[in-house]
């Protein structure tokens, strides 16, 4: 009986907070920290969007989202950085539906270009060019990310109308204790937001669109 | 074990010192406004700045502030999503001109009124640290960790705040906010963050004026 009351003494006496173990917990912590710091960060990005707020183009449109495009993935080689890879597939790929969708009276989703079209347009996207900067890269506290797009649009027999080169930018701020994976992913999600707005400020000012609007009210009218 | 309780306590009071910030709060009252208990509000950043963002911490810091005694008022996140594009940085109205064109649109009109939107509360500006000095070692031994060192930094707060009546198109208060504060990491085998909250103060300085400003009232510079 008396040994088992030493050793519940012993077993409690293990357990007491210490200056030394306060120590020991701050040296993990920081241990913690510094094994998480090399890890680096793989941004996954969000796939909803708003539907965006517009009038609708008496057209009917098609877009061709391939799987390469779907799944997209940025792999940054420069370690350094402390960047894995970002996501931006299915970010991407919903917003272009969203508001292809919304400034298209008829919408259809491709895999592959279709041989024969049903609809008045096609859309076929593809990112040319992404970057980012880091706020430790530049004099700025925010993070930006920039991505080029380009968009090819062809008419319903397959003739190339444009290929049109969009843009897309975001930027976020740092906030306190948001990691950079979460910061990084607000502001992809900015930068995706912007292709959408860009997207609906830029066609109608595309001149090979334009011109495609021209002929269609020509030969609409009596 | 007493000891140890002994530490905690301190290590905690130490967390709870706060470094001091000063606000200064200045309003061009254009016209004078009490809203009403229908109508609602929105606060919203301003993001389309190449150097700088207008935090979204901020921003939502200062539309609970306002929310806080009863002031109907709409999320940043909520507004830009029913309104998508309109609110994005690259076509948000900056004058109350641009904001005219994008009413003119059915859809939004419609969806602006849904809501009874009345007032917008657009606030532009950052807060960045402007002087770093002092630095900060720790090492990491078997059985021992320890800091030592002192860090000291300012952080400045710029807020310019304008707000619109979108039922008279007319821009009715102008607030500039402006905090200072600087904040000091001691640091003694534990480090000991006296951080100052200058964000934190310009946040309250911003909402305290807005919901002075919306109940017809003068403000007062909060501290």
């Amino acid at each position: 009986m008396r040994k088992m009351d030493r050793s519940a003494r012993n077993f409690r006496f293990s357990f007491r907070l210490s200056p030394r173990w306060v120590f020991r917990f701050l040296a993990l912590s920081l241990m913690a920290i510094v094994v998480a710091g090399c890890g680096g960060t793989t941004v996954v990005t969000t796939d909803e969007y708003p539907n965006p707020l517009l009038d609708k183009y008496p057209y009917s449109a098609g877009m061709v989202i391939s799987a390469e495009f779907a799944s997209q993935i940025y792999q940054e080689t420069n370690k350094e950085r402390g960047v894995k890879s970002v996501d931006l597939g299915p970010a991407q790929t919903a917003i272009l539906r969203n508001v292809l969708s919304a400034m298209f009276t008829g919408f259809e989703n491709y895999e592959t270009r279709p041989e024969s079209l049903d609809v008045d347009l096609l859309f076929e996207p593809r990112l040319e060019d992404f970057q980012y900067a880091l706020p430790s890269e530049t004099s700025v506290e925010v993070l930006e990310v920039w991505a080029k797009y380009a968009i090819r649009i062809s008419d319903r027999s397959g003739r190339e109308i444009t290929d049109w080169a969009v843009t897309a930018y975001g930027k976020t701020d740092q906030r306190f204790m948001a990691s950079r994976g979460t910061i990084f992913g607000d502001a992809v999600r900015v930068a995706v937001r912007d292709l959408g707005a860009n997207m609906i400020l830029g066609l109608p000012r595309d001149d090979g669109f334009k011109s495609w609007l021209d002929d269609q009210s020509k030969v609409r009218a009596p | 074990m007493i000891r140890a309780v002994k530490i905690y306590l301190l290590m905690g009071l130490c967390l709870l010192v706060v470094a001091c910030s000063t606000v200064n709060v200045e309003e061009n009252r254009i016209e004078t406004t009490v809203l009403e208990s229908s109508e609602s509000i929105v606060v919203l950043g301003r993001r389309h700045a190449s150097s700088y963002n207008t935090e979204i911490d901020l921003v939502s810091c200062v539309a609970s502030h306002v929310g806080r005694n009863g002031t109907r008022v709409i999320g940043e996140a909520e507004l830009s999503d029913r309104l998508y594009p309109w609110l994005e940085p690259r076509i948000a109205p900056i004058k109350i001109e641009a904001m005219l064109f994008m009413m003119n649109r059915p859809k939004v009109r419609e969806s602006l009124d849904a809501m009874n939107l009345r007032y917008v509360v657009w606030v532009d500006g950052s807060t960045e640290t402007t002087d770093k000095s002092g630095s900060v070692s720790c090492a990491i031994a078997p059985g021992f960790a320890g800091c030592y060192g002192m860090g000291v930094w300012t952080n400045e707060s710029g807020y310019d705040v304008s707000i619109w009546d979108i039922e008279t198109m007319r821009e009715i208060s102008q607030i500039i906010v402006n905090a200072e504060g600087t904040s000091y990491l001691p640091a003694i085998v534990v480090p000991i963050p006296i951080i100052a909250r200058v964000q934190s103060s310009a946040c309250n300085g911003i909402a305290s004026q807005v919901s002075t400003y919306f109940r017809g009232e003068t403000g007062e510079t909060p501290n």
